[in-house]
């Protein structure tokens, strides 16, 4: 319950990343530049804090070395050789590396080598034992010569602790450590930081707003060319853009109306031209209307006297007979065509039960049938397949479509499928003729356009049956589509809503369709007309 | 359709691998990010981190460290070892200090002497522990730096106990002290120079001492120099500028940077801006033979005392007679002797003088003085005739930096003032056998070759004045070392060297010997009968019977003037 809506915010957020080159460019700007900013941060803390500290290092070591070799020096110089005088040599050590190095915090204690009795751990500014670390004690006890240091943290401070042996005559080998406090760097750092952090964030929030406002500067026009365009596409070919100033988006503007001025005028003139043309061919059709019929009755006259005339005659009274019914249908094709394009087609939709109308014309193709060699079949599923539709267009594409699968199925079977669903029914027939090359699948549909040229129309196709069954389905919104092997023959499918004003989801039938499947249910054998029980249990 | 809704999924795919790299980009940058920004802090971490080695001023000097007691040596071993780690000063001599039994450890006193033997030392064990090693002693140094010669080698028998701790034998009593085989010695010991002032701050006067060249001898000169002068030149006869009172705040000399600075106790503040001026001085001069040390300043409770340079108002070092010219008589007149042979006569004050016999003589100042085989004369001013102070024989002729005219009158040291009144000089000490005496350039020792016996005895005397610089008493001397008869002249070669010409059969010798140091001997090709000196061993000229003069070329003596009668050095 909680996905969907978040889901639709997702989904709204994901339109709007889509559909907004704005926000999609501000919110690239955005990240990127916080990137930037980010890493450019990060680096300039990284090196001032490392700066900062090797500056202080080495600083810290010179004056330790300083101090510690004063130190040594004085100790070298030592005639000290009683306790007392010990003492106080050590505590002049003392307060001279606190002079030089001015650290509140030294300590200087006995080593292992020290000699019994003459020293004691001394340290200044409440610097503890445990303060000083382990690691570098030992370091120190180890390699006594040159100075060591190291990181520490004291009372929450970063500090650099030196440390080095410093050798006493007579009282041995002691160690010295130096505390220097760190804390005025880490503040420093700090300071910096919170700069480089509110400097950060400023930046990228005006380097936002400042591309909000170019990007919005620039898609206004965009805006005004999309919105145009898409009015243009939507056939308002009036349309056109205002042009203002010189800049690169007046010349795209500019162009555009150039451009549609020049589509306008050619759409119009190919409007012209076409209506023309198909004026010209229904005014053909009519005028060739007149004569025909007049011709026809003569022929059926003479036809009718055939056996009067001579053998010869005869022959020839028979042809003109055939050729005369032929440019009947022929004509009617025409005239169909033209009304298609003259957008004179109207639907008569009534509503129907497919499969009888399938049954009616599988019968009335299976003689033809059993003349080419082929076995038709029909495939249908139990239950009904009712359909509002123009019951006669419906006929005339079915028709055409197995007079098609009879004549290019050589003699090979034939099936004619029948599938429906919630939202569609289908018809498609499946030859196993020698098929339709890939590169010709797409200009079936076309008129007069033959698969082999040298073939001869055998069953009286007038070459646009397939051009009048795509324009049929056209007129119910359904889809004709093709499907073809070369060797393993063709299916062709028509799919269409259930009611007219109705919207396909998917088709019922596979392309080709298979069998046995689940829709198809049931298999009508036409030899015997009895409906068999398929897959259903 | 189908293909539209491709088309979509397609593109919504494509959308969503965008999606997947700009997220892998985005977690890149915030990890890189991360980490950059955890890194940008000071660290308080980490472990050790070792930086070149110290570079500490050079302290100069040796450090020898001989070799310990080694388990189940025999007694003579342990005596050998211990005699050894005799140069072993390094802690107190704690090597020396292993050889001894732990009471012995804390009482024996190192610093008490140094003998300095050649050869080996002869070891004898005795009974009960007892043994007697016997070392060949060519010189000793007390335990404030100050070396006797012993001319000739005297064994020196010291007593030792050993007794057995643990099984191992250690040293139960020894004399205090160590002794040092002279190889290592002149390794290890160097003669420096404490430097104090006359009276009247208008000489640098040297004290020799010697010292081990150690890390911290600068430290010990400067304690030295503070302890004060040698006996026998205490008792007013020269004066240091360091306050009464005035210790080394600590056993330590610092020096950084090539800055020595001493830090002293507080009493010398006590003294005003030209004490303090005298003392860096003192200070400095004392330290300047340390080739450590370049420039010394004084310090008092850790503050450095601001001190101006003297400048050209400092007490003259090394006294030394004007340009060094040699004058000699010829006979007829006084007269500069160069180098090359050329004399050059000499008018006014040293014409009154010059027709006397002279057997020696001296000008200094307004002052000229001679002796001769009849007396003593002196001319001051512009004076034309000589007074005579005295009709005894006399020689050895000085004149001191107040104008009293010092000389051998008839074995004696006779002094004489300005005005030519006798001055009498206390010197109960001192008989009437005296051989030859010259008073040194800034009037404070009087070098003395007296009879003692058999030998000569080559002394040196402090000397005491009043108030007004008139000479008082004569000190007790610091006897240098002593001769064979048949030494005749002594004279001073710089203000801490004398020269002292010998002569036996046909032959002469030049001994010059630091005063608290050591001598050498140049032999002379015929016998001298006079002797002079300006200022070092190269300026000393050697007067034969037959009147020719000679000069020291590298190991021999070279004629540089015949004919002559007298020699002496102007001031």
């Amino acid at each position: 319950m909680r996905v969907g809506p978040r889901r639709w915010r997702f989904a709204s957020i994901g339109n709007l990343w889509r559909s907004s080159l704005q926000v999609r460019t501000v919110v690239i700007t955005v990240l990127l530049t916080s990137m930037a900013i980010a890493v450019f941060g990060a680096v300039a803390a990284l090196s001032i804090s490392q700066d900062l500290f090797s500056s202080r290092l080495n600083q810290v070591l010179s004056v330790s070395n300083r101090a510690i070799a004063e130190a040594q020096s004085s100790l070298s110089a030592s005639a000290a050789t009683d306790t007392a005088s010990i003492q106080e040599l050590m505590n002049k050590v003392l307060s001279d590396i606190e002079g030089t190095t001015t650290s509140q915090k030294v300590a200087l204690l006995r080593s292992e080598k020290a000699s019994f009795g003459y020293t004691q751990d001394i340290t200044s500014g409440g610097l503890g034992l445990d303060d000083l670390p382990k690691s570098l004690r030992a370091a120190v006890r180890e390699n006594s010569t040159g100075l060591w240091w190291e990181s520490v943290d004291i009372g929450g401070d970063p500090a650099i602790i030196v440390g080095a042996g410093l050798t006493v005559q007579v009282a041995g080998l002691h160690e010295v450590y130096v505390v220097f406090d760190l804390s005025g760097e880490a503040q420093t750092l700090a300071y910096v930081q919170q700069i480089l952090y509110v400097g950060g964030i400023a930046l990228a929030l005006l380097l936002s707003a400042i591309m909000l406002g170019v990007v919005t500067l620039v898609i206004r026009p965009v805006r005004a060319v999309a919105s145009t365009s898409r009015m243009f596409a939507g056939g308002d070919l009036a349309q056109r853009i205002d042009v203002r100033g010189e800049d690169e988006l007046a010349v795209l503007a500019t162009s555009f109306n150039q451009m549609a001025e020049s589509i306008q005028s050619q759409i119009i003139q190919l409007e012209t031209l076409s209506t023309m043309q198909q004026r010209f061919v229904s005014d053909v059709s009519h005028e060739l209307r007149t004569p025909l019929t007049t011709i026809r009755l003569a022929s059926d006259m003479i036809f009718d006297g055939r056996e009067q005339l001579d053998p010869s005659y005869k022959r020839a009274v028979e042809l003109l007979h055939n050729q005369v019914d032929r440019f009947e249908l022929l004509l009617g094709d025409l005239l169909e065509i033209s009304r298609f394009d003259a957008g004179a087609a109207t639907l008569s939709a009534t509503k129907f039960e497919l499969k009888a109308l399938a049954k009616r014309i599988v019968s009335s193709f299976l003689p033809l049938a059993a003349e080419r060699g082929s076995e038709l079949t029909l495939r249908a599923p139990r239950p009904k397949c009712l359909v509002t539709a123009d019951e006669r267009r419906i006929e005339r594409i079915v028709r055409n479509l197995i007079a098609n699968a009879i004549e290019h199925g050589d003699g090979g079977q034939i099936e004619v499928w029948i599938g429906a669903n919630r939202s569609a029914v289908s018809v498609a027939v499946r030859d196993h003729g020698v098929g339709i090359a890939a590169v010709d699948q797409s200009r079936v549909f076309d008129r007069f356009w033959r698969a082999d040229s040298s073939r001869k129309r055998t069953i009286g196709g007038t070459g646009l049956g397939l051009s009048i069954a795509a324009e049929d389905t056209l007129l119910h919104h359904g889809a004709l589509e093709v499907w073809s092997k070369p060797g393993e023959g063709s299916c062709f499918r028509l799919t269409i809503p259930r009611t007219p004003d109705g919207q396909i989801t998917t088709s019922p039938l596979g392309l080709p369709p298979t069998s046995p499947s689940p829709q198809t249910s049931s298999i009508i054998l036409p030899k015997t007309w009895r409906e068999e029980s398929g897959h259903d249990k | 359709m189908t293909s539209s809704r491709m088309r979509l999924l397609r593109a919504g795919q494509t959308w969503g691998g965008g999606r997947a790299r700009l997220a892998c980009v985005l977690s890149v940058v915030v990890a890189v990010t991360g980490v950059l920004s955890g890194c940008a802090s000071i660290p308080t971490s980490g472990g050790p981190n070792h930086v070149s080695d110290i570079d500490t001023d050079a302290t100069g000097g040796y450090i020898i460290t001989p070799a310990g007691p080694a388990s189940g040596d025999s007694q003579e071993e342990i005596l050998r070892g211990f005699i050894d780690a005799g140069t072993g000063f390094s802690n107190d001599y704690a090597v020396a200090r292993e050889y001894l039994t732990s009471d012995l450890k804390s009482t024996w006193d190192p610093s008490a002497s140094v003998l300095v033997y050649d050869g080996q030392p002869t070891i004898s064990i005795g009974q009960d522990g007892k043994a007697d090693v016997s070392v060949s002693v060519g010189a000793s140094i007390d335990q404030d730096g100050h070396l006797t010669e012993t001319s000739t080698n005297a064994d020196v028998k010291q007593t030792f106990t050993l007794v057995q701790v643990s099984g191992e034998w250690r040293i139960a009593s020894a004399p205090d002290g160590v002794a040092i085989i002279r190889p290592r010695f002149s390794l290890i010991y160097t003669q420096q120079t404490l430097y104090f002032y006359d009276p009247d701050f208008a000489f640098r006067v040297p004290d020799v001492r010697w010292i081990a060249n150690t890390p911290w001898a600068a430290t010990r000169l400067v304690q030295l120099l503070l302890k004060g002068p040698s006996s026998w030149l205490a008792k007013g006869t020269v004066a240091t500028a360091v306050p009464d009172g005035t210790q080394l705040a600590v056993d330590t000399i610092s020096t950084s940077s090539s800055v020595t600075t001493v830090e002293l106790s507080s009493q010398a503040l006590t003294a005003d801006a030209r004490g303090r001026q005298l003392m860096l001085l003192q200070l400095q001069a004392t330290l300047s033979g340390l080739s450590t040390v370049s420039k010394v300043q004084i310090s008092v409770n850790d503050t450095v005392v601001p001190i101006s340079d003297l400048g050209s108002d400092a007490p003259i070092t090394n006294p030394s007679p004007q340009a060094a010219r040699l004058i000699v008589d010829d006979g007829e007149s006084l007269a500069y002797l160069s180098d090359d042979g050329t004399t050059e006569k000499i008018a006014g004050l040293a014409d009154a003088i010059s027709q006397l016999p002279l057997t020696s003589f001296t000008i200094r100042g307004s002052t000229a003085a001679g002796t001769t085989a009849q007396g003593l004369w002196i001319a001051t001013g512009d004076a034309d005739a000589p007074t005579q102070l005295t009709q005894s024989s006399s020689s050895g002729v000085s004149i001191d930096p107040h104008g009293y005219v010092w000389a051998v009158v008839g074995q004696r040291v006779k002094v004489f003032g300005p005005d030519g009144s006798e001055t009498s000089v206390a010197q109960s000490w001192l008989g009437d056998d005296v051989i030859s005496a010259k008073l040194s350039r800034d009037g404070t020792r009087l070098a003395i070759l007296a009879r003692n016996g058999s030998r000569v005895s080559v002394l040196v005397s402090g000397l005491v004045r009043d108030k007004e610089g008139k000479p008082s008493e004569l000190v007790q001397p610091l006897t240098l070392t002593t001769l064979d008869r048949g030494a005749s002249a002594i004279v001073w070669s710089s203000d801490q060297d004398v020269a002292i010409l010998a002569s036996a059969g046909n032959a002469s010798t030049v001994t010059v010997m630091t005063v608290g140091g050591e001598s050498t001997t140049k032999t002379s090709t015929a016998k001298a009968i006079a002797m002079t000196a300006g200022s070092g061993e190269d300026s000393i000229r050697l007067l034969l019977e037959s009147g020719e003069v000679f000069a020291p070329r590298g190991s021999s003596w070279l004629q540089v003037a015949t004919g002559i009668s007298a020699i002496g050095y102007s001031w």
